[in-house]
């Protein structure tokens, strides 16, 4: 039995609209956001990662210096009108946990282990699904360089998005110091432009570039380099490629991290592109790309920057990488992990608030209604999971229409367990009678 | 990761999908599905290991860079025009022209800032920025060629092929912008998540010549 109340609504959103590329999160979405990146903090946490909260905005000079990869032109800035200056909305948390790391926390010891969390925002490109803000967790590990800070940051990411729920995914290794290598000898300009077309994977352009730039003897090599990408065959094709270059170090570093996440049990997630460039004039080393079904980009990403610290006075190494929630909302609706949500409770009946109470000290969300068909309309409207009558003691799970009688009087530390393991049962008996899909896609507004 | 999935390919309608065609037949793909006279915009392909989308030349990158489609064939214009983020893994070298810039036969831009009619008009700014002029880009839909013989504009940046087109109206070809074809984008997730199947096919459509 499904109980569905006809509820009309006509759209008015247009009618205090917002800035282009902001938007609301209405609860079910916001709840969920929010669970995934407590999941994802509480691993950052269990691996020693300290919690910062940096500001919204900053002086743009100050926030500007550290912008790596990213376009100027995505900054959004004001001018703050207490000092006159030039103020933007981080674009990315990493160049403030710099600021931070070369200020605040300078007394302390390295090496620093931070995490955070927070939407950046940047003005929106003229490309398809980029928002103005971006929700993200994230870490940065600063002041220790080595093999192994980078094999950190790979088993800190599998192991925030395995808590998640996220089971296939790809975490696709490169190196920027083997194109950095390669082109040490081209003008700046050049280099920018022929990492452009190595990006896209663009081989005549990168042959027609490095042959404009003078440079023709390299195009063989970098028009290899492109296809060389997947498993760990891809990291011996390219011993023999680049062994004699100036890239064979960066390569080696590369091919060493492979083999240490693959002894850490990572195997099954990894790959690797000696030709990803992405990020070239920002990552100094190791740089990663994590890609599951659905969204159709990086869920993750993150890298080496050893030379990010420096610009703001404290050089250190550093690596880092970010999770975009938004991304990883996305894959894992994808991948069919439905974000486990706790049953909310309404009571009815006499004595609705002593339950309600009781409920609530159980860790419950509990709320009390009136009468029993306003319980079951502001149930369907707003997602509670039962209603309880507590007259006849009787519990209803409204999505499936199981009714159950409520346990002993008394048991209240066991309440909510009742309701987790009824809500549980319910589902189960429900989903065997009808399509579980329909279940699990329950129909907007009804 | 959906390993068994066809892989799904955004296909412009028309001229560039029959020039396609011969390709695809060397790759031992049989295109009568593609060409296949009704209204279906899904066709499947080889076995139904491809999926065709058949699509406005236009939207074809839009459907890569969303992940709707594994893959997709479009004009270097379009890619250059709107800058998309997409991997560009093989040049099919077909559809092959020149973004131009040209003007009516014999007559001088008059003005410091020449008026420029195009259908492309981030290429058209990038050019003339490149050059070091000023220049007034007007958003032009489609027969930008009558730009210069109204007074619209003195100049235009249009895709040519043979030319006579130009040359029918009175125009001439200034400089080239740049030279295009048609190429296989492909998103950026996909490609890392189904690697050896769209490495495998990609191979299958390379040109053996080139």
């Amino acid at each position: 039995m499904r109980l569905v109340t006809e509820t009309k609504t006509t759209p008015r959103s247009l009618e205090h609209p917002l800035p282009a590329g902001m938007r609301d999160l209405l609860p079910e979405e916001a709840s969920n956001r929010r669970a995934l990146s407590r999941t994802v903090l509480t691993r950052f946490a269990l691996h020693g990662f300290g919690l910062v909260t940096p500001p919204a905005f900053e002086f743009a000079e100050v926030l500007e210096r550290g912008l790596g990869n990213l376009d100027p032109a995505e900054v959004l800035r004001f001018v703050e009108p207490e000092s006159g200056e030039v103020a933007a909305l981080r674009p990315d948390v990493t160049p403030q946990i710099a600021r931070m790391i070369a200020t605040r926390l300078r007394g302390r010891p390295a090496p620093y282990r931070l995490a955070y969390e927070g939407t950046v925002l940047r003005r929106r490109s003229g490309r398809a699904r980029k928002h103005r803000q971006i929700p993200q967790v994230g870490v940065e590990l600063a002041g220790v360089s080595g093999p192994e800070s980078d094999l950190e940051m790979l088993a800190v990411s599998a192991d925030a998005l395995r808590a998640t729920g996220l089971t296939q995914f790809t975490i696709d290794l490169g190196d920027a110091g083997i194109v950095r290598a390669l082109l040490a000898d081209a003008a700046p300009a050049d280099a920018t432009a022929i990492s452009s077309a190595l990006g896209r994977k663009d081989e005549i352009e990168v042959s027609e570039l490095a042959a404009a730039a003078g440079l023709g003897a390299l195009s063989p090599v970098l028009a290899r380099l492109m296809r060389l990408h997947g498993g760990r065959d891809a990291l011996t094709a390219g011993a023999v490629l680049l062994g004699e270059t100036r890239a064979a170090s960066a390569l080696a570093r590369l091919t060493e991290l492979f083999d240490a996440a693959t002894a850490l049990g990572l195997a099954e997630h990894l790959s690797v592109d000696l030709g990803e460039v992405r990020g070239f004039a920002y990552y100094t080393g190791p740089l990663f790309h994590i890609y599951a079904d659905g969204p159709g980009e990086a869920v993750a990403s993150g890298g080496r920057y050893d030379e990010l610290l420096a610009r703001f006075g404290a050089p250190m190494p550093a690596v880092g990488f970010a999770i975009d929630l938004d991304r990883l909302a996305w894959a894992l609706r994808t991948a069919g992990s439905a974000p486990a949500v706790e049953p909310r409770v309404i009571f009815v009946g006499a004595s609705s608030r002593v339950h309600a109470h009781a409920l609530r000290q159980a860790g419950m969300a509990a709320i009390v209604l009136g009468d029993r068909d306003e319980a079951v309309a502001y149930a369907h409207a707003w997602d509670f999971a039962f209603i309880v009558d507590v007259d006849t003691q009787s519990a209803l799970h409204v999505p499936t229409g199981v009714t159950a009688p409520l346990p002993a009087v008394g048991a209240e530390a066991d309440s909510a367990a009742f309701f987790r393991r009824l809500a549980e049962s319910a589902q189960q008996t429900d989903s065997s009678r009808e399509s579980s899909r329909e279940f699990q896609e329950k129909p907007r507004g009804a | 990761m959906s390993s068994n999935a066809p892989i799904t390919i955004a296909a412009p309608k028309g001229r560039t999908l029959k020039a396609l065609v011969p390709r695809l037949r060397r790759a031992g793909i049989d295109p009568a599905p593609l060409l296949a006279d009704d209204r279906t915009l899904i066709r499947m392909a080889d076995g139904g290991q491809l999926r065709f989308l058949l699509l406005k030349p236009d939207d074809v990158p839009t459907y890569v860079e969303y992940g709707a489609a594994d893959l997709g064939i479009c004009g270097r214009d379009v890619l250059v025009e709107r800058a998309y983020d997409l991997y560009q893994p093989l040049d099919l070298g077909i559809g092959i022209c020149r973004m131009v810039v040209a003007g009516a036969v014999g007559v001088k831009a008059s003005t410091d800032v020449p008026r420029v009619a195009t259908k492309y008009p981030r290429t058209a700014a990038a050019h003339f920025a490149r050059k070091g002029v000023q220049a007034e880009i007007i958003y032009v839909g489609g027969s930008v060629e009558l730009a210069p013989l109204t007074g619209l504009a003195e100049l235009i940046v249009d895709l040519v092929e043979t030319g006579e087109t130009l040359v029918q109206n009175g125009l001439e070809v200034r400089e080239e912008v740049s030279k295009i074809s048609t190429v296989v984008v492909a998103n950026r997730a996909c490609y890392k998540l189904r690697r050896e199947r769209i490495v495998a096919l990609l191979d299958r459509l390379r040109d053996p010549v080139s």
